[in-house]
């Protein structure tokens, strides 16, 4: 007999599973509005209950999938990271929803908003298969749910800019996911087992005799770039910008804020759970997983220093955010991987903040997205542009916020190394450039939207027509707890980082 | 950052309404200020096509490279890869072993196919069935008539088809039709609910009742499928199916996992009535994939049931 707990991990799967798929008989896109905001808020408690009762016990457990124990059948695992992981996404999900979601009323349909949410529900699900999963094959199957719901989300406002992103964003996912599956394949013909324990039982043998050296290092670097084209690591962003720039946004701020992540997440899973670190390293990946997170973070932060169009600027700059998780998991160590996932945590709560009061201010400005336009805009709704200030605060990295602590985390990580090594220089300049880079454009970004609206005048334009916006509850309240959450994450970060360092061992 | 050509063209192509290349909507996102200033002077476009024209060549290059270099790894891991089907080898373990030794008593099916991807690892196949509900929902999102993807014209046009249809009838098709449909769909019927006792099951019964609706469709048109397979009963039939093969596998779950004794019987093996949640998850597996199959013909024909 489990816990009572244990249960829950199941049962959050199935209900956002069962969720999606009973909003199909709802016509009315309200109705399946509630029905996904009550199940996200129940699979948050139910979550979050998980991870008071992992995190006071300070262990894991495991849950048979089905009738018959693992290796037979499937199994969940949860330790205090998968279940904190999964609940701050789910309340991210959540929170973008009520931000965008007069953004979805317009964007999309009204016969066609109910799949909207099918979507976001089966999202949800895959998010929390992949924060649990145990098994190399459950974790492929929720890839390609989540790759799915994620291309339908981009493509939901119909129209041509965002066809075309989707299929960019589809023809990449794909790449990713076949060369995922080879790596699952290869793994599981040299080692014979999908379960990660006993992969990596099997894996440890082969390596101690010495034997597929090659097939390994081969499965190590597939997985690797599978999920890395997945979650964007740099030379596999190509789509982002243009997928998360034009999507409606919720979509945006979700796809920023949880997609990339849930990938990541099973590329820690891999790394700490089929290979262990030692391996890893021997292998090298831990180094190219390093230098290409050293160059997102600084292409990121170029690329959106030139960009003019305010999503795209801040889909750059979520490149660039990608680029300082893959920095702490290439350092390959516990310092370095706690503070990777506080990342997770810390950019999930920024970037959906930073979308959803973005796409406030472009809905004031008439629908008008250069940051141009944008201009003056959060004085005539102030509370976006204090969503907007926090969340680029935040990046740029100002203390008391969570930006700060995640570059404090990871600087602190690289001096752990020791001796001075070229890994520790690297990263150390390369969190000062892009945080000079990141203050460059956000703060720039910043003043322009306060900036008064006499100033207007000089637009060779005309002045921008200014739509007067109804005060919209939802929006505020997710703008306001989004802050709260990130001054609370940048405030009472040290227990929470001890946590993670704590339970990087139980991974 | 002005969208390359191609992008543009892509991009209208796609939006099919014709839009001028030269002269973009006012409040179009990727033409900002500064781009339209530089569009006013000749010469920085011209240097800016040669230069994408330029990246497009090498990244096209590049991908034929990188496409070569992977073919060569894995050919080269191939190479490494242990032998199969010999006793040593890895997957030969006490996995497979259980499977194959005792799947038959302890969950009841001949087929032992069935007993891995419905029983033993019946959460995976439960995550592919959601695949193909997605799928359908996604396509239903883009394909639907809409009033954005739809005008009056196409509409008109349709319904003019639908009435040469139905004015002339294919009267090869529709003797075919009469003759394969019963042969078919009974075909169909047993490869569902055999699944437990020979190859097949929901995936490849399903399909050929998806095909067989889909002949039905084309040799009477699409009226006489809607009197017995309209909208509604679509969504009766996949939410109902899907939903009924949740409740199965959260019971095996929760009964597998708690300890606790499970209720299905398990039968003589080999009998049709065995194998516990077997045969039940076979029917569901079945209508949601025939379902799907006619779904995705309809909206990829007509946009709608």
């Amino acid at each position: 007999m489990h816990l009572y707990y244990e249960n829950f991990l199941f049962i959050s799967i199935f209900l956002s599973l069962l969720c999606g798929i009973l909003t199909t008989l709802l016509e009315d896109g309200r109705k399946s509005r509630r029905v996904t905001l009550v199940m996200l808020a129940v699979c948050a408690v139910l979550n979050g209950i998980v991870f008071v009762n992992t995190s006071i016990r300070g262990e894991y457990f495991t849950y048979a999938m089905g009738q018959f124990p693992a290796p037979w059948g499937n199994e969940v695992r949860s330790g205090p990271i998968e279940s904190l992981l999964a609940t701050v996404f789910c309340i991210v999900i959540g929170m973008s929803l009520l931000g965008g979601g007069r953004d979805l009323e317009e964007d999309i349909l009204p016969g066609k908003i109910n799949l909207y949410y099918i979507m976001m529900d089966l999202l949800t699900a895959s998010t929390f298969a992949l924060c649990y999963t145990n098994d190399m094959f459950t974790g492929y199957v929720f890839i390609e749910i989540m790759t799915i719901a994620a291309c339908s989300i981009v493509m939901a406002k119909d129209n041509g800019q965002t066809i075309v992103a989707t299929i960019i964003y589809l023809i990449m996912s794909m790449v990713g996911s076949g060369v995922f599956l080879f790596g699952v394949a290869i793994l599981y013909s040299i080692s014979g087992h999908l379960l990660m324990p006993n992969i990596m039982a099997s894996v440890t043998k082969m390596f101690t005799a010495g034997s597929f050296h090659y097939p390994m290092a081969v499965v190590a670097g597939m997985v690797l770039v599978g999920l890395a084209i997945k979650s964007a690591l740099f030379p596999f962003h190509t789509w982002l910008p243009t997928a998360h720039g034009s999507a409606t946004t919720s979509s945006s701020a979700i796809l920023s804020g949880v997609v990339l992540k849930g990938y990541v997440i099973l590329l820690i899973k891999v790394m700490c759970r089929v290979f262990t670190m030692e391996q890893i390293r021997q292998l090298n990946v831990n180094d190219i997983l390093f230098v290409l997170g050293i160059c997102a973070m600084i292409y990121g932060s170029v690329r959106a220093v030139r960009e003019n169009h305010s999503k795209k600027m801040i889909a750059f700059s979520s490149v660039a955010q990608v680029g300082y998780i893959y920095v702490g998991l290439g350092l390959c160590s516990t310092a370095g991987m706690a503070a990777a996932l506080y990342q997770i945590l810390a950019h999930a709560v920024t970037k959906s903040l930073l979308f959803i009061s973005t796409g406030g201010l472009i809905q004031t400005a008439g629908h008008r997205k250069s940051l141009h336009d944008l201009r003056g805009m959060a004085r005539r709704r102030p509370l976006a542009g204090i969503g907007f200030t926090v969340g680029a605060l935040s990046m740029v990295g100002l203390p008391l916020l969570a930006g700060f602590i995640t570059k404090i985390t990871l600087g602190q990580a690289a001096l752990e190394l020791g001796i001075p090594r070229w890994e520790m220089i690297s990263c150390l300049t390369a969190i000062a450039i892009s945080s000079l880079l990141n203050a460059w454009y956000f703060i720039q970004a910043t003043i322009q939207i306060w900036k008064s609206e006499e100033e207007d005048v000089q637009d060779e334009n005309g002045p921008v027509a200014v739509h007067a916006i109804s005060p919209d509850r939802s929006f505020g309240f997710a703008v306001v707890s989004l802050c709260v959450m990130n001054v609370v994450l940048g405030c009472f970060a040290e227990p929470l980082v001890r946590l993670l360092q704590h339970s990087v061992a139980l991974l | 950052m002005k969208a390359p050509k191609w992008y543009r063209k892509l991009e209208q192509w796609v939006e099919g309404d014709a839009r001028d290349l030269k002269e973009p909507k006012a409040h179009d996102e990727s033409i900002t200020e500064s781009t339209r200033k530089i569009e006013n002077h000749n010469g920085p476009s011209l240097i800016r096509a040669s230069r994408s024209e330029l990246i497009s060549a090498v990244s096209r290059i590049s991908a034929v490279i990188c496409c070569f270099v992977l073919l060569v790894v894995m050919m080269f891991t191939v190479a490494f890869m242990p032998t199969t089907s010999t006793e040593s080898n890895v997957t030969m373990n006490e996995t497979a072993k259980r499977y194959i030794e005792q799947g038959m008593d302890e969950v009841g099916a001949t087929n032992l196919v069935a007993n891995i991807i419905l029983v033993y690892r019946g959460f995976d196949t439960y995550g592919e069935s959601c695949v193909l509900f997605l799928g359908a929902t996604a396509v239903i999102m883009l394909l639907a008539n809409d009033r954005k993807n739809e005008t009056e014209k196409d509409r008109a046009a349709q319904r003019l088809s639908d009435k040469l249809d139905a004015k002339i009838p294919n009267q090869v098709l529709v003797d075919v039709t009469k003759v394969l449909m019963p042969v078919l769909l009974l075909y169909g019927a047993y490869i569902l609910c055999n699944g437990h006792l020979s190859p097949g099951g929901g995936f490849a019964g399903g399909s050929l009742i998806g095909g067989a609706m889909i002949l039905c469709e084309n040799a009477y048109g699409v009226n006489k499928v809607r009197t017995f397979f309209g909208h509604t009963v679509y969504h009766a039939v996949k939410v109902g199916a899907l939903v009924f093969y949740a409740a199965l596998i959260m019971y095996t779950i929760f009964v597998g996992s708690n300890g606790l004794e499970n209720i299905f019987p398990k039968g003589t093996p080999g009998s049709l009535l065995s194998a516990g949640i077997i045969l039940p998850i076979n029917i569901a597996v079945g209508l949601e994939v025939a379902c799907t199959m006619y779904a995705f013909y309809t909206y990829f024909v007509r946009g709608e049931l």
